[in-house]
This record gives structure tokens, C-alpha cells and sequence, in this order.
């Protein structure tokens, strides 16, 4: 079996797993109780968010635990437009659906910006798009289908100049930056800081750390209504007694990624230049994923009039492991919005296959997998 | 070779009765039969999941694989039929309806216009030269929703189940390696599913509230509209206690006949008030030859029902009534009475009808 649908899913590191083990057995305890075993715990998740904070050049008390990276951005986008209700949201058209049905779910008003034909958003596209209305961006930092990467640094530049001038002319709508970085903790340093970020979202379970683990990222100062209420925990933003394994599991999870990723891009750099390059050799497949700026993870290519669903069908039959687009809405009837983003037609839309790579993705996984594709679509192409 | 295509609903069934018609050399084309979508009283339509089952079944047998869209006919043929049916104050059988108007029709049709010589289906049946007979496993022999399927039609279908028991299925997808191996068997009634059946119907047809009477005339409570009951209902009426036995313990009350004009429902503690051994049928069907009077059969009047031994004692153009050797209960209007023939080693459906009052 070739696993490559890395973006979807990744196993869990056997660190990761055994710094959970204890914290799901006799280190049961509530955090939140008052005797001393508890109190150890509650000690230790003290820790965990020092060790993320200091991860992501953020401070302990910036960082919020959450249940995985949708809770994550439905706290960011609904937390802010629950503080001022008639707020625009301004997204990119190739977000997560998380991101899309939040910002549609929470606010009034959502504007997309588009995207050119490598997936990548121009930051002047969104600053013709800021209006005075405009409360929140949200773009992500890798897009999780073709690898892009944002310029996320341009953009929290330009976010700034806007602050600046809504200041000088009295306009007290605040403007705030997040980016859902779930697809980037595995390839690039995530410093809050640096990215000129107020609001960041991270997930576990792409980094080898458990599912339903995330962090929000929240810089001091940005207001945001709690989505849960309750005991209080996580500042008041996210209610909830903790779940210690999943914080612990995803402490080690980020630590691992962020100390691995430069030489495991390195690793990886040359099998998506052989993945993309014999693919590219199959009788009319078409790469989409083409920004020079992207991820070394993924490669996103078409067999136009090959359906997309059979052919991931077959080859799980065959033994690889594949993706039509975003897990998500991959049972969605609606065609893939990534790919119509960047301007591919209906049968490219339609044909499409995301390959991810991981951290046990050999060459010969690579090789084997590329024989496979080239004979399934071959075979249903001329059924 | 035989070019067959094969109704795959997604679930065990359908599954394995692909993966035998491959392994026995036939040609063979997945089809599944997109027919219902909805979403009703909050619980969702599983539809794509059934079809995403289907599709990777299909990819394992390496068979090509079709959607047949039927949405619109069904809505009209299997489901308006349903809604006027509860309406009228009659129970329904949608199941008939749809292998009937969708399986053996549209989905035969449009098949044999791809290039099909046959269809195939994964119902627990048997056929031979246009006849029909019953599957090999009693307890799951579907053929009380097959009656109405014209003769011409089952000749150019086949059942590979039917000769086997749904506990050797099971253990055949395992071995076929299909993913649907484990998949439980779906629920309740056709495309409806787990709903309740009043949080459909409820959106499609208004409802009054009316009265609950006792067989005698004593107002004992109030329903939520008379069509949402059928005759030999005991739960759900809202009257546990209404009538209390010498030791006061409350008795159960069973649904024995409904007014629709009247918005009423008639109730009593007496089973013996069900129980019938004559019964009138309309909208007959036969598969092949029609009974004559005086002829005597098996007739079964709910699936997986017993047979009980009975002749037919009057027929007259569209109906025919019947005498049951011993009474049955809860003979419904709206739902079908199939008749079947006991051979020496197999037993015949002849056919059938709705029942009347």
C-alpha cells in the first residue's frame, strides 16, 4: 500500500504517541481540580503552551488549545465578526471550506478575492478589496490542494499601511490578519511575529500529532466572543475541561515539525520534482500545481475526461492511496472550488488527482505509484 | 458472453451480487440508481456515502461503472404514490412501487438501451422463464416486494442471490475483499429510511388533529391527524392507560379502522376486532396465469409474513376477495396480498394485489 494523502491525514508519530500514553491513563485528573495530581497536569499543560508559544514566537498566554483546525478558524472568524456584527470578512477564493462556510455562516458580508492560475492571491487584489467595512482577512498560508504559498508577509504589510490610515482618518473598524497555517507547519517556520499575523490556526493531525488537536494563535490586544462557553478554560475563549494527551500529543507533534521541516523539505523536493515530471509524461495530464513558491508535499495534476472519484477508487484498488481534492468536500457534488479558482475547465476540474506526500515517502513509493497511475488511467480512459 | 448490468445501491448485498456475476463470467457494468436525495426530519440522506460504496466496490471488480439518474420519475412514480396513498387513509408500500415503476422498468429499460442483454439486482429472489419463486433464505426472501414486476421483465433480470443464505453473503463479500462487507443492512422502509414516518409525511401533507375512539364510541384522546396511523398500531397513539384492566394495570389498544371523512380513528383492546379471514384485493397483478375461483394458494400480507393456505372465492374484473383458512391480523388497506404456489420444491409467486377493506 502507497500511502499518499498526507494533506488529509498523517500518522501519528510514535513520540507523539508515547508523550499521550500517560495522559490517557493514570494521569486522568482534571486540570481544573484542586488536588495535587491535578495540579500537576495543569502544570504540565502550563508548559506545553509555553513550548508551542515559544514554537510559533508567540507567547504562552497567545495561545489557545482548541479541538483541530476547523474549531480553530471558526473560532477566529466568528469570534471577531461576533464583535462587530456588521463586519466584512475578505477571503481568498482558494481558502479550506472551513474557512469559506465560517466566514459565510458568521458574518454579513464576505468578500473573495481571487487568485491567478498558480493558486497565488495578489496582495494588491486584496487591498482593492479592503473597505472601511472590512474587519477580518482570511488567507491561508499553504493552500492544502496545490502547496501554493501565500505572501502572507506582503500582506500583513499591507493590513498594516490600512491600520495606519484608518487611524489618521478616525475609522475605528479594527483590520485583522489570520491565516489557517494547517498545511505549512510540516515545510516552513511559523513565527506569528514574523508573518505579521493576529490570528493563526494550526492542526495536529496533519503534523503527525493526533486528530481533533489545534491551536489558535491569538496576539495580545485582538478582542474575540467565545463560540463556547462554559468553565472558562483557555481564557475564557474556549470552554471546555482540557484534554491533556491531545495538548501534550500536539505539543510534540509541532516540536517535531518545526525542527524537522527544512531538512524533510529537502527530502522531499526532489520526489515531487519526479512526481510532477513523470506524471507529466501521461498521455494528457495536466499539472495544476505549479506556483514556484509552494510546499514540497503535493503535486496536483488532471487527466481531463478521466473521472476523478473513479479513478481514486481504482487505485485504491491498486493499492495507492490518493485524494481527489480537499477530504472535506471530496463527497461534495459541487466541482473542486481550488481548480476553479486557478481557471481549469469542467474536465480538468473533473479529473483531477491530489497526491501528498509524507515523511516515509520513499523513491520507490514515488516510482511504484507513478506505474500505477499511468496504467489505471490509461485502462479507464479507453473503457 | 452476457452483457448484464447490475443495480449497486452500495450496500452488502448488491455488492456481492456483482463480484458472483463477474467470478461467473459474465460482462458486467455497476449501476447505481440515484433516486431519492433529501435530507427529511433532520436526518441525513445517505445517498452519497451509498454511492461512494458502490463506486469503490465497482473499482475493486474492475467493472465499469454508471449513475443512473431517475430522481424526477421516482418523485412522481414511488413517492406522490406514497403521499396520495397516506392521504386517501390507505398504507402504502413504496417498495412495491419502486421495483414495479424504477427497477424493473426504468433501470431495465434504460439498460437494455446501453447494450445490456440483462439486468441484475441484489434482492433475495429466484427466477426462471419469466417466473418467479421464492429465495432460498425464507427469512430474507424478498419476493413480496417483486409481485407487481411483469413477466417480461424477469426474464431478462437475474437474482444471483436467491440461492443462497444472507449469512453465506456476508461471509462471501469478506472473502471478495469488498468494503462493504461489514456494512449494516439498511432500515425501515425504502428510501425513507430510519426517518420516522410522520416527520415525512408531515412535510408534505397538512394534518388535523381528531379524535381517538374507542370501537364502542367513547372519545378516548386525540391524534395528530388520522393519516399518520395504520390499522394495527399500538404505539405512539398517546392512550396507554386510557382503559385499565380489573387489576388497573392499562390495556393495549390497537388501531382497528380509521374515517378519513371523519378525521377518526377507531381503537380497541380487542385483538379479535383485527383479525379477518376475508379479504378483498384490487389492482391485481399476475405474473403469469390469474387464478380462478375456487383455486387454492398460500397468501402472504406484509413481508416476511407467514403464508397462510386460501381460496378465492369471488373475482370479478379488477378485484377478487379471498377466504383465509385462519384469520389474519391486521389485513391493511393499501398494502399488497401476494399469492404463491407450493410446488414440490419450490414455491411459486403468482401474484397479487392491494388490499381493499
Amino acid at each position: 500500500m502507497i500511502y499518499l494523502d498526507h494533506a488529509a491525514a498523517t500518522p501519528l508519530d510514535p513520540q507523539v504517541e508515547e508523550s499521550m500514553r500517560p495522559f490517557m491513563a493514570e494521569r486522568f485528573y482534571n486540570p481544573s481540580s484542586l488536588y495535587t495530581p491535578a495540579r500537576a497536569i495543569r502544570t504540565d499543560i502550563d508548559n506545553f503552551r509555553s513550548k508551542v508559544g515559544s514554537l510559533v514566537g508567540a507567547k504562552p498566554s497567545e495561545i489557545v488549545f482548541t479541538a483541530g483546525a476547523s474549531e480553530s478558524i471558526s473560532l477566529a472568524i466568528g469570534g471577531v465578526v461576533r464583535k462587530h456584527p456588521e463586519a466584512e470578512v475578505l477571503i481568498s477564493a482558494v481558502e479550506h471550506s472551513a474557512v469559506i462556510e465560517s466566514a459565510r455562516g458568521y458574518a454579513s458580508e464576505v468578500s473573495i478575492v481571487p487568485v491567478d492560475s498558480r493558486g497565488t492571491v495578489r496582495v494588491e487584489d486584496i487591498r482593492d478589496s479592503i473597505t472601511d467595512n472590512t474587519c477580518l482577512i482570511s488567507v491561508g498560508y499553504v493552500n492544502s490542494e496545490l502547496g501554493t504559498v501565500q505572501p502572507l508577509r506582503d500582506i500583513s504589510a499591507c493590513v498594516e499601511e490600512v491600520r495606519e490610515d484608518r487611524s489618521k482618518r478616525g475609522v475605528d473598524m479594527p483590520l485583522l490578519l489570520h491565516t489557517d497555517a494547517s498545511a505549512a507547519a510540516e515545510y516552513l517556520n511559523i513565527d506569528c511575529h514574523l508573518l505579521g499575523v493576529d490570528l493563526l490556526t494550526l492542526n495536529g493531525a496533519k503534523i503527525y500529532g493526533p486528530k481533533q488537536s489545534g491551536v489558535l494563535f491569538v496576539s495580545h490586544g485582538v478582542e474575540l466572543e467565545p463560540l463556547i462557553y462554559g468553565g472558562g478554560q483557555e481564557r475564557g475563549l474556549r470552554s471546555g475541561s482540557e484534554s491533556p494527551a491531545a495538548i501534550v500529543g500536539f505539543a510534540k507533534a509541532l516540536e517535531i515539525a518545526q525542527t524537522g521541516y527544512k531538512q524533510e523539505s529537502k527530502r522531499q523536493a526532489p520526489l515531487q520534482k519526479l512526481l510532477t515530471e513523470r506524471l507529466g509524461t501521461i498521455e494528457g495530464a495536466v499539472i495544476n500545481s505549479t506556483s514556484k513558491n509552494r510546499t514540497p508535499g503535493i503535486v496536483n495534476v488532471s487527466f481531463p475526461h478521466v473521472d476523478g472519484e473513479t479513478l481514486v477508487h481504482h487505485l485504491d484498488a491498486n493499492g495507492v492511496l490518493a485524494a481527489t481534492g480537499a477530504a472535506c468536500n471530496a463527497s461534495d457534488d459541487k466541482p473542486n472550488h481550488v481548480l476553479e479558482a486557478i481557471g481549469a475547465d469542467k474536465s480538468t476540474i473533473q479529473g483531477s488527482l491530489r497526491l501528498s506526500m509524507g515523511r516515509q515517502t520513499s523513491r520507490d513509493d514515488i516510482e511504484q505509484a507513478v506505474d500505477i497511475i499511468t496504467n489505471v488511467v490509461s485502462k479507464l480512459r479507453h473503457r | 458472453m452476457k452483457n448484464v448490468f447490475v443495480g449497486m445501491s452500495g450496500g452488502v448485498d448488491s455488492s456481492v451480487t456483482a463480484a458472483l456475476l463477474k467470478q461467473a463470467g459474465y460482462d458486467v457494468t455497476g449501476v447505481y440508481m440515484k433516486n431519492w436525495t433529501r435530507d427529511i426530519g433532520g436526518v441525513e440522506c445517505p445517498w452519497r456515502k451509498d454511492l461512494t460504496d458502490a463506486r469503490s466496490v465497482a473499482a475493486l471488480l474492475d467493472i465499469p461503472f454508471e449513475v443512473f439518474d431517475f430522481e424526477t420519475e421516482y418523485r412522481e412514480l414511488v413517492v406522490q404514490y406514497m403521499i396520495d396513498e397516506y392521504r386517501a387513509g390507505r398504507t402504502p408500500n413504496p417498495d412495491i412501487a419502486c421495483n414495479q415503476e424504477v427497477k424493473f422498468k426504468l433501470f431495465l429499460d434504460a439498460a437494455l438501451a446501453r447494450g445490456a442483454d440483462m439486468i441484475a439486482t441484489g434482492h433475495y429472489a429466484r427466477t426462471e422463464k419469466g417466473r418467479l419463486f421464492t429465495a432460498a433464505d425464507e427469512g430474507k426472501d424478498q419476493t413480496y416486494f417483486l409481485y407487481r414486476v411483469e413477466s417480461e421483465a424477469l426474464s431478462k433480470s437475474l437474482f444471483p442471490l436467491g440461492d443462497y443464505q444472507k449469512s453465506e453473503i456476508r461471509s462471501l463479500a469478506k472473502e471478495f475483499g469488498l468494503s462493504t462487507a461489514d456494512k449494516p443492512d439498511s432500515q425501515g422502509i425504502c428510501f425513507v429510511g430510519e426517518v420516522d414516518i410522520k416527520d415525512f409525511l408531515s412535510e408534505y401533507i397538512e394534518t388535523k388533529p381528531g379524535p381517538i375512539k374507542h370501537v364502542d364510541g367513547r372519545i378516548l384522546g386525540e391524534h395528530e391527524g388520522a393519516e399518520y396511523y395504520t390499522i394495527g398500531q399500538r404505539h405512539g397513539l398517546g392512550v396507554g392507560g386510557a382503559l385499565r384492566d380489573d387489576s388497573g394495570s392499562g390495556l393495549p389498544l390497537y388501531v382497528v379502522s380509521k374515517d378519513m371523512s371523519e378525521n377518526t380513528i377507531f381503537v380497541s383492546e380487542d385483538l379479535a376486532a383485527l383479525m379477518n379471514d376475508e379479504v378483498s384485493i384490487d389492482q391485481l397483478h399476475w405474473i403469469n396465469e390469474a387464478p380462478e375461483i375456487g383455486e387454492e394458494f398460500l397468501v402472504r400480507s406484509r413481508h416476511r409474513g407467514r403464508l397462510t393456505p386460501a381460496v378465492v372465492t369471488s373475482s370479478s374484473g379488477d378485484t377478487m376477495r379471498l377466504k383465509l383458512e385462519q384469520p389474519e391480523r391486521a389485513l391493511t388497506a393499501g398494502q399488497s396480498l401476494v399469492l404463491y404456489q407450493k410446488e414440490s420444491e419450490t414455491t411459486e409467486v403468482v401474484g397479487g394485489g392491494i388490499i381493499t377493506q
